[in-house]
């Protein structure tokens, strides 16, 4: 059996019962005593001569040496080894902006240590040298709530990994990554219970101070403490395609000015470009022509179809569907920083609601706007609690064998308690 | 005049054990057990006084009864001679009165190995026991001979008592020859009135402890044996080199003589078949002892040497 010992020096309990086994040994042997009337004695038990000398232990004392070991034994932990082969450990890196700003300490000073994430990856350098075998690593990363799970083999994080994700989105529950040989690198625990399987490097941190919202030139920020106005930011733009229904233009138009935003008829593709509206080209022949809406309105308009998504920009996530011959188009999809339309003129508000209407694409199109450049939500600003770092669980660690049920230490204790209570009742009947 | 201690020829026999293996194989008698020698002779020698006054028959037999005849030695008194004999057989002859005989006494102690048995030894109690009767046979003018395997001494004056007690402190328990050997291979001369035979008894028959009777011969037994043997006092609780056994322990035995080892449970049914066993041995003794007049007493060997030699010499 491959045993290893978590308390090795529990392992000296067990000279008590070697000392009093030998004690017993000692006693136990038959006491040699010379006798005039030994004849008497062999007529009595029939023995010849040159009986066989016997050691001889109480049935209590061989029982109750039998708990001792068993509790030294317990008391030096044993438990199975794990093959000593090298383990893999999935690191999964939170990459939203907040991972990217500067570390400081509860009074919102900066540390010195650089970024969360630069704190992270020394705890997770840390963690892996205190390993017996330092682990191989394989490394994922959290992007805007979602988990890209690239599992690309690097002994240090993957450059593609220090590129901050788009902020704005709320963070939810890790869990799904719950799993042994899984590491969670961020700089607090995500939302939900805690991880039973996985471990954790999270950096902690203070408050950052910094911008937290734009409107047009000026910007709001958090400085020690206190909001602060700021004017002077460079103007941003919003492009609207030439192909957008009028009166979706119309009201991206009064949605930009009220945005502080100025239009584009140009796809410049800069950082002073704050959103991109863009409509799906129609191919040739007819388009179905479908009444569709949302929201509390509703519309008919011819409809474009548009082909699989690629995979090397961030998937669109649908906003707007409709079923055509019994398949779902995309009408309406965006992702940060551009929207894409899918139908055309002639566009027709059937709803009579424009209230409606307009509540629910500005709601659409403040999502997929894009921070100005340095501002981030308040929420990716505040203090990431104290820095905490935890191991992951081996893969052979068994959850239903763990606390409630009875590894070796537990059966040991148990036979130890047992065999006590056993010597203890031979000792009575005795 | 008294032999020397270390007097006399060793005997053939059974290879001797080592002494140093047994628990209590010599003898120790110090200036206590002088004050109690003479405390006890003394005590010995009033009581003489009180029954002689009454005109009663004490330690010294009974009078001018004559009990046997022996060859005549110059210079003893002629009106002794027994004419008889002379007239038939043309040899002077001496008629030994029973006073006289019984003023000869021989104690044969037996010093074979199991007598180291104890504590306390058995051959300690042997010879405390011994050097009293001897005192007190002295006190009332007997001659006595004290015999211990192929050791002897003879005294006859109390100031003789410093070599006796020399002679009985080395005394060693050793070899297999007791009792049984020395009455195969000896004999008391024939005007011994009191013979004392001294020892465990073990390794005798009845038979051979009834040889040296005879007539005008008073015959004593003194048996001695070790708690251990005699498992006083719970039957269970049997001593253990000076501490005790539990019931139920294993315990090895170990015959001095033959070396023989025995292990034994000592529970309750075993110690009582023991028990059981020794005390037919003991009554058998007793009851031979009855049956022919000999003076038969046992004792353990804690038991005080006063309480033995009086038991022995005053029933």
């Amino acid at each position: 059996m491959n045993l290893e010992w978590v308390h090795p020096t529990g392992l000296w309990a067990l000279v008590l019962p070697i000392v009093l086994a030998l004690l017993s040994l000692r006693r136990g042997k038959p006491s040699s005593l010379h006798l005039g009337t030994v004849r008497l004695w062999r007529d009595l038990t029939g023995e010849s001569e040159g009986a066989r000398v016997r050691r001889h232990l109480p049935l209590a004392r061989v029982l109750l040496i039998g708990a001792l070991v068993a509790g030294g034994l317990a008391l030096g932990g044993p438990r199975l080894k794990t093959p000593s082969i090298q383990k893999t450990w999935h690191v999964v890196l939170d990459t939203r902006p907040t991972m990217f700003l500067e570390h400081t300490t509860e009074e919102g000073v900066p540390s010195g240590q650089g970024t969360r994430l630069a704190v992270g990856l020394r705890a997770l350098e840390q963690l892996l040298q205190e390993q017996n075998t330092r682990p191989a690593l394989r490394w994922s990363r959290r992007i805007s709530g979602l988990t890209r799970l690239d599992r690309i083999a690097s002994e240090r994080v993957p450059a593609a990994f220090l590129v901050p994700g788009p902020s704005g989105h709320a963070r939810s529950s890790w869990l799904a990554l719950d799993e042994p040989h899984t590491l969670w690198v961020s700089d607090s625990m995500p939302p939900g219970s805690l991880p039973e399987h996985a471990g954790v490097v999270l950096s902690g941190g203070g408050p950052v101070p910094g911008p937290v919202a734009s409107v047009g030139d000026r910007l709001l920020s958090m400085r020690a403490g206190e909001w602060v106005e700021e004017a002077g930011m460079p103007m941003r733009f919003v492009f609207l395609d030439e192909g957008l229904p009028t009166r979706l233009a119309s009201f991206a138009k009064v949605w930009a000015g009220e945005r502080g935003l100025e239009i584009s008829d140009s796809d410049s593709g800069d950082e002073s470009l704050a959103l991109r509206l863009v409509a799906a080209r129609a191919g040739s022949g007819s388009l179905p022509v479908e009444v569709f809406g949302r929201d509390g309105w509703q519309a008919s308009a011819p409809l474009v179809e548009v082909g699989e998504e690629s995979d090397s920009a961030p998937r669109p996530r649908p906003w707007l569907s409709a079923e055509v011959a019994g398949d779902v188009w995309p009408l309406v999809s965006w992702r940060p920083g551009w929207v894409r339309v899918a139908f055309g003129e002639p566009f027709e508000d059937r709803s009579g609601d424009p209230g409606a209407f307009a509540v629910s694409w500005a709601d659409l199109l403040d999502r997929a706007l894009l921070s100005a450049p340095g501002v981030l939500p308040q929420g990716e600003r505040e203090p990431a609690g104290p820095a905490t770092t935890r191991a992951p669980r081996s893969r052979s660690f068994n959850p239903e064998a763990a606390p409630g049920a009875w590894p070796l230490v537990r059966w040991l204790s148990a036979i130890a308690g047992v065999l006590l209570f056993a010597s203890a009742l031979a000792l009575k009947s005795t | 005049m008294p032999d020397h201690p270390n007097s006399g020829s060793q005997r053939k026999g059974a290879a001797a054990r080592p002494a140093g293996e047994l628990p209590c194989p010599t003898v120790v008698l110090g200036s206590e057990y002088l004050k109690r020698l003479e405390r006890l002779s003394l005590r010995f020698a009033a009581g003489l006084e009180r029954r002689e006054g009454a005109g009663r028959a004490g330690l010294l037999g009974s009078g001018e009864e004559f009990v046997n005849s022996r060859p005549y030695r110059p210079g003893e008194d002629l009106r002794q001679l027994d004419w008889d004999l002379l007239a038939r057989l043309d040899r002077p002859y001496i008629r030994v009165s029973r006073r006289e005989a019984a003023e000869s006494w021989s104690l044969w102690i037996d010093t074979s190995a199991s007598m180291g048995v104890g504590p306390p030894g058995k051959l300690q109690m042997a010879a405390e026991v011994a050097g009293g009767i001897a005192a007190a046979g002295m006190q009332v003018g007997a001659r006595i001979e004290l015999v211990a395997g192929t050791r002897r001494f003879q005294a006859r004056k109390l100031s003789d008592i410093g070599q006796l007690v020399e002679f009985l402190q080395n005394l060693c328990a050793e070899g297999a020859e007791g009792l049984a050997t020395a009455v195969e291979e000896s004999r008391p001369p024939s005007q011994v009135g009191r013979l004392f035979l001294i020892g465990d008894l073990l390794d005798l028959e009845h038979k051979q402890a009834l040889r040296w009777r005879r007539p005008g011969r008073e015959l004593f037994w003194v048996q001695i044996l070790a708690p251990l043997e005699l498992l006083p006092e719970g039957g269970g609780r049997s001593h253990v080199e000076g501490s005790t056994s539990q019931v139920g322990e294993w315990v090895e035995w170990v015959d001095p003589e033959g070396g023989e080892r025995l292990s034994v449970r000592l529970d309750g049914s075993n110690l009582a078949a023991y028990e059981s066993n020794l005390e037919r041995q003991l009554e058998a003794w007793q009851s031979m002892a009855a049956r022919h007049g000999v003076s038969h007493g046992l004792f353990s060997s804690d038991s005080p040497f006063e309480s033995a030699v009086r038991a022995t010499l005053e029933p």
